[in-house]
């Protein structure tokens, strides 16, 4: 079931004590001891992940000599789901437990590095907190709460937006609707067919459960990369807003923050996903930097740009 | 649900094999993906397919073509004659995987087009074809989704990225390469005169209105064989309107591909 390149191998397998797991373990052929990374699910996404960008990293992170599992979670991609009485998120994060299990296992490699991308950074950061084997968490656009300074940077591009100008001469937009609001009998404002439904990560309880969430990763001894991008600009718009936003977490040195400002939320350009990739190696070369193998610094591929890792 | 990769050492693709799960399956079905974007969009539906198909008792493979998905190659190595190929390729690993002589078909988009494309090929190792929103003419596709990129407005979004040569050419479409080999490929492609040449059964199914839809249903309706054109009001698998439809499988869709091969 193994496929072999020249300097790294790819094995599909179905992993966890039900063989309910689907996933892919990308690894180099020479005996590797830097610490395995377990990427998650963005969304209902499977584990290819948008534009195969998944596919992509963990072949050069293989390259570099990580061992890499991509996996579903029950339910989603190729893994079936499972009749449990637990919660999604327990769910998710004992699936997790189990591929660490089985890397620890199977490869005698007991670190472990986390990364994901919004939902999965999310889950990322969780489990974090919960295993000790997890030395690192590489967070690509996680869910965090909106600051005052997010607000005024909002207000500030919105002003200076021609769109909003010209909508507001031309009786368009969120301003004038719910101004035509005020004047109607029940009040109703329309609502736009690209509103959707989002947590509110404002309200007390939510800001309280993720500094205990950040600050139990930071507890177990697990640094963060934390890498924003411009897509989600309803969420957050500044390279260091987690830490205003989260004023009770000591991060001190243990976290790495970038933001992306002409970079949308699933790297839809290859350029995006190539400046990601880079930051991703610069990172763990700076954190875990005497566990290359002897491929350290290969190129990543005969059709893709070389990077040193 | 058996995960695992086949092909040759040069040409490792990634396969999903689902077993009938009612014993003595006489029958097996080989799904094939769309291309680009639209992959990663439709895989949980083509996922709960080959799961309803199994469930009924046909044995089931779904694939990812070389250049794509979990199988092997780069990116820009993926073209459309070698996914072709592969798409024999994995009627023979189906049929020995199954036990089966023939195997059916089902393709979405740009599957459907190369999933008639390898049963030319290999018209004695097919019975019955599947076409879901099928890809009629590959040229009108091509420009369908460079426009579709053209009129991204996403925050953070740029222009696309035109390659040079030495990296095959072409333009980024929608996340991903367009080489100028795979859009000659795709240009070249073109549905009904391909189908016009198969003996198969063959059932198509829309939930959008496709181009060259009347030529296509006419084709199919003056045929003899049990071949049918229909348009279900469902979900388009393939593409996203987040979050109108994100994750949302059209469940009409995949019952009536079901009760159709059954």
């Amino acid at each position: 079931m193994a496929e072999v390149s020249v300097d790294i191998t790819e094995q599909a397998l179905m992993l966890g004590q039900d063989e309910a797991l689907a996933a892919i373990v990308t690894r180099p052929v020479m005996e590797a001891h830097a610490p395995a990374i377990i990427i998650l699910n963005t969304g209902v996404a499977h584990r290819v992940g948008h534009h195969r960008k998944f596919v992509t990293l963990s072949r050069r992170l293989a390259r570099a000599g990580h061992t890499v599992v991509r996996f579903d979670f029950p339910g989603l991609g190729d893994s079936p789901a499972m009749t449990t009485d637990a919660s999604l998120l327990e769910g998710n994060l004992f699936a997790i437990r189990e591929v660490a299990d089985w890397i620890e296992q199977a490869f005698s490699i007991d670190r472990i590095i986390m990364l994901g991308l919004c939902s999965g950074a999310d889950q990322s950061v969780i489990y974090a907190g919960r295993d000790t084997r997890v030395k690192g968490a590489i967070l690509l656009d996680p869910s965090i709460p909106r600051t005052r300074r997010y607000h005024i940077n909002d207000f500030s591009r919105r002003i200076r937006s021609r769109a909003l100008w010209t909508n507001f001469l031309s009786g368009k937009g969120r301003i004038w609707d719910y101004t035509r609001s005020l004047f109607r009998k029940d009040g109703a404002v329309s609502v736009s067919s690209r509103q959707f439904s989002r947590p509110n990560l404002e309200h007390p309880e939510a800001i309280s459960f993720l500094e205990g969430v950040y600050q139990g990763a930071i507890d177990n001894g697990v640094n963060l990369l934390g890498i924003f991008t411009a897509g989600q600009e309803y969420q957050h718009n500044y390279r260091t807003q987690i830490v205003d936003a989260l004023p009770k977490v000591h991060f001190a040195d243990r976290v790495s923050l970038h933001f992306l400002r002409d970079c949308d939320h699933t790297f839809i350009r290859e350029s995006y996903r190539n400046y990601m990739y880079s930051l991703v190696a610069d990172w763990l070369l700076s954190e875990f930097p005497d566990d290359r193998s002897p491929n350290h610094g290969v190129a990543s591929g005969d059709d893709i740009e070389s990077m040193e890792f | 649900m058996i995960p695992f990769y086949f092909g040759s050492r040069e040409r490792k693709l990634f396969g999903v094999f689902e077993p009938a799960q009612n014993g003595g399956a006489k029958r097996a079905v080989l799904l094939c993906y769309p291309w680009g974007y639209e992959y990663v969009n439709s895989h949980r539906s083509m996922a709960r397919l080959g799961t309803l198909l199994s469930h009924t008792g046909f044995h089931t493979l779904r694939f990812d073509y070389y250049g794509t998905g979990d199988s092997g190659g780069e990116d820009r190595e993926a073209d459309i004659e070698g996914s072709r190929r592969d798409i024999v390729t994995a009627i023979e690993e189906l049929i020995e995987l199954s036990g089966v002589e023939r195997v059916s078909i089902v393709g979405l988009r740009l599957g459907a087009m190369l999933g008639v494309a390898a049963a030319c090929e290999k018209p004695h190792l097919v019975d019955r074809i599947v076409l879901w929103d099928p890809v009629v003419e590959g040229g009108q596709y091509l420009q369908e989704l460079y426009n579709l990129d053209d009129c991204i407005s996403i925050p953070g979004v740029g222009p696309a990225s035109y390659f040079s040569e030495e990296l095959g050419g072409g333009r980024e479409v929608m996340g991903l390469p367009m080489t100028q080999s795979v859009a000659a490929g795709i240009s070249d492609l073109d549905l009904t005169s391909r189908l016009a040449q198969l003996p198969h059964a063959t059932y198509a199914v829309a939930t959008r209105s496709i181009h060259l839809q009347h030529q296509l249903q006419a084709l199919l309706e003056q045929r003899a064989d049990g071949s049918a054109f229909e348009r279900l009001d469902d979900h388009p698998a393939w593409h996203e309107e987040w979050p109108e439809n994100a994750g949302a499988i059209p469940v009409a869709v995949l019952n009536r591909i079901v009760s159709w091969l059954k």
